[in-house]
């Protein structure tokens, strides 16, 4: 009978230790695959954090727009705390925003946390790889721990296999790069984390990425309204229960939790169709469960201190700017944390930030084609209503500085302009009358209806 | 669904464990289901073609068991020879009828669909000479999934029947499991009614050891596929598609590598599927056996894609050859010629047919009947003039056994084999031949200094895994050659098995070729 | 028998046809073997083995083959 056993635990030993290997390997050519980037430095702050019992005062979580935006050191001094970390991750929605938080909580329990939330993060994603990249980008700051307590919510989806380092980075499984990650692993064991500030962004330190890029003004990207708009509709309630979850998690560990929406480029926000109701939902989600919600495209003055040319590009903040936000912001947040109201600091609405400004701070345009040469063109200025707003439209090329007025300035809205074939951008212009050299301006493609279409 | 993907998986998944609930009686009927939710996966309207051919050989089939069984009544009732022949001759003429009608049923919507485009394209052809306005666009056809390999089925088992070999299934359900079985819908292998029944049908209790036996033959097939024939593809296609951008050394080893990369994907299939009827309990043909080490095309030919060679041996070559005529040619080849000689022509003569019915059953291209006849020239003529080879072989004092002399056969066929492959790959006439010119007027061995344009668009990390693996299957086919493996795989330890397994996993992880849903992500490296 | 043995012989004098029962599952003969086989045997002794015929247990050994050639000349 004992020999049936010992025959019978036989038969699993090879299943038993194929999986024993594989865990190996799994480590061990991790180890070699895995870029070391931010996120491992993140996570070594944070082990020597918890080594040390050192507890975070603020954990920020959201996506990239919250690593480039808050300054941990700065909210440490400001507020006296010992350790504030920003936990923002590529891509990251509320779902690995709540794994995140658990894992984070179990290794240096937060007693604030500041959730980055945008106006596109709750709505129904049109393809599977934005919430993939949420997860591995999560998991990539979380411990072994951590990363397990989340991969059953991936456990008959297709992409399973992406929490698998082997597999998710096959791609670095090249001698070049495996001898650079190992010498960059060594770096880190003995001098720390050393990087090199010269490059387009680098790790700052506990989590906040500090970009050296700054945009130019007129060429942001921008949305065409019908492409990227919030509506109720459009929400994808599992992603508003993760945000619940969080709120309940907190709840139960009386965790002081915040949203905030960091601030995007003016002319971005100008565009999004629908971004006064995405404000008013989360307003109102706030609301009903009692947190406070700092929506920080709002903030008074900001048109004039986080311009365009302060930006990253269209969502990001470059460094300096991020600096200079988290100053404020430590402010705001004091001030909330010692219960007094805050609202002194922000634009109600749209409509307050217009009466407040005294030049034309954001336009955007619609362009419909008229036929083959000939565009019609509809523009609102965000500016002071009050004030008489002048339009012009010139027409340029890519390749070139060349450009030609089309229509010169002009209080019409609406206008209707001939393109000649060799241009291929309209460069839209807006100001306040008399005031002609302050204008804010956006290009936009020109577009050429081909015989037969119809718009 | 791609072979080796978590869809696969799942659906597999499923199929065993569904299996082993259900009551062994009603075994069969989950087969019955998988078959269906995995036809219709592919195009739910193309299962019509199925069940038709379903049908008609189920029918045909009973049809002619019922004359079997009648004209054996006839013919004992029979009172003198004279009555008795005639009932014989009468059974004989009623059978083939039914057979030759049930088999044209079937095949038609198998020729029309894979062949129409080919006959209709050849005779616009034709006519184009006479009047150069004809031209002909070609059908918007699909040929359906597997319809080359259940047409097959579907006719054997009738000619089957009609042998009088096992008779016919009564049961239309469990006839169209069989004829829709999944695992061999794709790739095959061929098998033979009675033989698959016998494991199918016959109720099969979950056994570990078949479980873990099975794994590991899966895992092996998915270890050639994935470290060596995927992707090694790209390289191949690249070179071969593009012949006229590379040099002919390139294209020599192109189809070198496209050899082991064709043995490694097929091959690696079969052992995917042959170790999934495994863990069921069904038992499925081999369809290789270390084609590497034919000595000759010919042996080649029952060493790899085996069980195809005995479909077109058993139902066109043995027919043809004894048949009426086969056996008149037989006889005056014999006379002619004496006994040696007299057998060869007879079975020339038969595989003409074979080997123009397999050239044209890999592909509707003249591309491939002359791929065919390539191997028939060179079979036929190694047959003819295996006399005069031995005398040059006694003249140079070479033994046949020797280690030397049999390497130099292995690599010869492998050489000749890989040759005739210009024909099959190539699009057309015109393309293999250009192919074949390049190799010789732009040959450039000066290449060889470069290594890294042979393995086009893999990186060296892969070349060495792939390399690597290769070695490996290599090895485990020279033990299976001496039959040393499965002392081997006994002997070997539970760890270094694990250890073996673990790493060939890894490789997989590491190699597999997947439609990456992101296309790398923006944020990876932040 | 003889007659028979003669005849296998000839076809294939390398084949131990007294005592081999594997002739066939063994891949000993090939199918030109076969049709040549059958060929002979069909003229020698008056009978019509035809594919129908062509089954292992038929021809894995040489009394194997005998008993189908009897069986055939019964009628």
């Amino acid at each position: 009978m004992q020999t049936s056993k010992i025959r019978k635990l036989k038969a699993f030993l090879v299943p038993f230790l194929v999986i024993i290997f594989l865990c190996v390997s799994e480590a061990g050519i991790g180890y070699l695959v895995v870029p070391v980037n931010s996120a491992t430095y993140l996570k070594k702050e944070i082990s020597e954090y918890k080594e040390k019992g050192i507890d975070a005062g603020i954990v920020f979580l959201g996506s990239s727009r919250v690593y480039h935006g808050f300054v941990p050191e700065i909210f440490e001094k400001k507020l006296g705390m010992d350790l504030v970390i920003n936990a923002g991750s590529g891509t990251q929605r509320p779902e690995s925003s709540y794994y995140l938080l658990r894992d984070l909580y179990e290794q240096v329990h937060p007693r604030i946390v500041v959730l980055g939330i945008q106006w596109n993060g709750i709505l129904k994603e049109s393809t599977d790889a934005q919430r993939l990249e949420s997860a591995v980008t999560a998991c990539d700051r979380m411990s072994l721990k951590g990363k397990m307590r989340y991969v059953p919510e991936y456990l008959f989806s297709a992409q399973l296999p992406y929490f698998c380092n082997m597999y998710r980075h096959k791609e670095n499984f090249r001698f070049d790069k495996i001898k650079e990650n190992i010498e960059k692993h060594k770096k880190l064991d003995s001098e720390g984390i050393v990087v090199d500030k010269n490059k387009e962004s680098y790790y700052y330190g506990k989590g906040f990425i500090y970009s050296n890029i700054h945009c130019e003004a007129g060429n942001i990207p921008v949305m065409d309204e019908l492409q990227d708009h919030f509506s109720v509709d459009e929400i994808d309630e599992s992603k508003v229960r993760y945000i619940d979850k969080i709120y309940e998690f907190c709840k139960k560990n009386d965790i002081r939790l915040i949203l905030t929406a960091t601030p995007v480029s003016m002319m971005n926000m100008y565009h999004i169709g629908g971004y006064e109701d995405a404000v008013r939902y989360y307003e109102e989600y706030a609301e009903e469960k009692g947190i406070a919600f700092h929506n920080l495209n709002y903030l008074k003055g900001r048109e004039e201190f986080i311009t365009d040319e302060m930006m990253a590009d269209y969502v990001h903040l470059s460094g300096d700017t991020a600096i200079m936000l988290s100053e404020l912001y430590a402010d705001i947040l004091k001030q909330e944390l010692e219960g007094g109201d805050v609202s002194g600091y922000f634009y109600r609405d749209m409509e307050s930030m217009k009466a407040d400004v005294n030049r034309v701070v954001a336009l955007k345009a619609s362009v419909k084609a008229n036929g083959y040469d000939s565009d019609h063109i509809q523009i609102s200025a965000l500016a002071n209503e009050g004030e008489k707003i002048l339009y012009r439209v010139e027409a340029g090329t890519d390749d070139s500085e060349e450009s030609v007025i089309l229509c010169d300035w002009t209080t019409e809205k609406d206008i209707d302009v001939d393109i000649p074939e060799r241009y291929d951008k309209l460069i839209v212009k807006a100001c306040i009358e008399g005031d002609e050299s302050n204008y804010a301006w956006q290009e936009y493609p020109v577009k050429r209806a081909e015989a037969g279409d119809t718009e | 669904m791609s072979l080796i993907s978590l869809d696969c998986f799942k659906f597999a998944l499923i199929t065993v464990i569904a299996y082993f609930l259900i009551p062994k009686r009603f075994q069969w009927f989950v087969l019955f289901i998988a078959n269906i939710w995995f036809y219709c996966s592919y195009g739910p309207v193309y299962i019509v073609f199925l069940v038709l051919a379903g049908a008609v050989s189920y029918f045909g089939a009973r049809i002619l068991e019922k004359e079997n069984n009648d004209g054996a009544k006839r013919i004992s009732a029979a009172g003198d020879d004279k009555e008795k022949e005639e009932a014989r001759r009468g059974l004989l003429r009623r059978k083939k009828t039914i057979a030759f009608i049930t088999i044209i049923l079937v095949m038609s919507a198998w020729i029309v669909l894979k062949y129409g485009n080919f006959l209709a394209g050849n005779v616009f052809a034709l006519l184009a000479v006479f009047d150069p306005a004809i031209s002909f666009e070609g059908f918007d056809w699909v040929l359906p999934l597997g319809m080359s390999f259940y047409t097959f089925h579907a006719i054997g088992y009738v000619v089957d029947v009609y042998r009088k070999k096992y008779p016919a299934e009564k049961n239309f359900l469990k006839y169209f499991t069989f004829l829709s079985f999944f695992p061999h819908m794709i790739q095959g292998p061929f098998s033979r009614f009675n033989d698959l029944s016998k494991t199918m049908f016959a109720g099969n209790s979950f056994s570990y050891t078949r479980l873990c036996e099975g794994a590991s033959r899966i895992l092996w097939g998915a270890f050639k596929k994935a470290v060596v024939a995927d992707p090694t593809a790209g390289t191949v296609n690249m070179i071969l598609g593009a012949y006229a951008d590379h040099t002919g050394i390139q294209i020599v080893f192109a189809f070198c590598l496209y050899s082991i990369r064709l043995y490694a994907d097929f091959s690696g299939y079969m052992d995917m599927v042959c170790g999934f009827c495994h863990i069921l309990g069904i038992g499925l043909e081999e369809n290789f056996r270390q084609p590497f080490f034919a000595k000759t095309v010919d042996e080649y030919w029952r060493r790899w894609h085996i069980t195809l060679g005995r479909w077109f041996r058993d139902y066109v070559f043995y027919p043809a050859s004894m048949s009426r005529n086969g056996m008149k040619i037989s006889k005056w080849a014999r006379n002619k010629w004496g006994a040696k000689t007299g057998k060869l022509i007879s079975g020339y003569f038969a595989m003409i047919f074979v080997w123009t019915a397999t050239g044209l059953w890999h592909g509707a291209n003249w591309t491939y009947l002359v791929w065919g006849y390539l191997n028939l020239i060179v079979m036929c003529s190694t047959m003819q003039l295996s006399d005069k080879y031995t005398l040059i072989k006694e003249k140079l004092k070479i033994r046949s056994d020797s280690f030397l002399w049999k390497l130099f056969c292995m690599i010869r066929t492998y050489i000749l084999i890989s040759a005739f492959r210009f024909f099959s790959v190539a699009k057309d006439i015109r393309s293999a031949v250009a192919t074949i010119a390049k190799v010789f007027t732009d040959f450039r061995i000066s290449m060889i200094r470069q290594p890294s344009e042979f393995f086009v668009g893999m990186f060296r990390e892969e070349i060495i895994l792939m390399a690597i693996a290769a070695a490996a299957i290599f090895t485990v086919d020279i033990l299976n050659e001496t039959g040393r493996w499965a002392k081997v795989k006994e002997k070997c330890p539970a760890v270094l098995r694990a250890l073996a397994y673990s790493i060939m996993i890894v490789m997989i992880i590491l190699m597999l070729k997947t439609d990456d849903i992101t296309g790398g992500f923006m944020y990876a490296n932040f | 028998m003889e007659q028979l043995m003669k005849i296998l012989k000839d076809i294939r004098p390398d084949v131990d046809f007294e005592n081999a029962t594997d002739l066939i599952d063994s891949e000993i003969l090939d199918s030109f073997d076969i049709i040549s086989i059958v060929s002979e045997v069909n003229d020698a002794f008056g009978v019509e083995i035809n594919v129908d015929d062509l089954l292992p247990e038929n021809f894995n050994s040489a009394e194997a083959l005998y008993e189908l050639i009897k069986k055939m000349q019964a009628g």
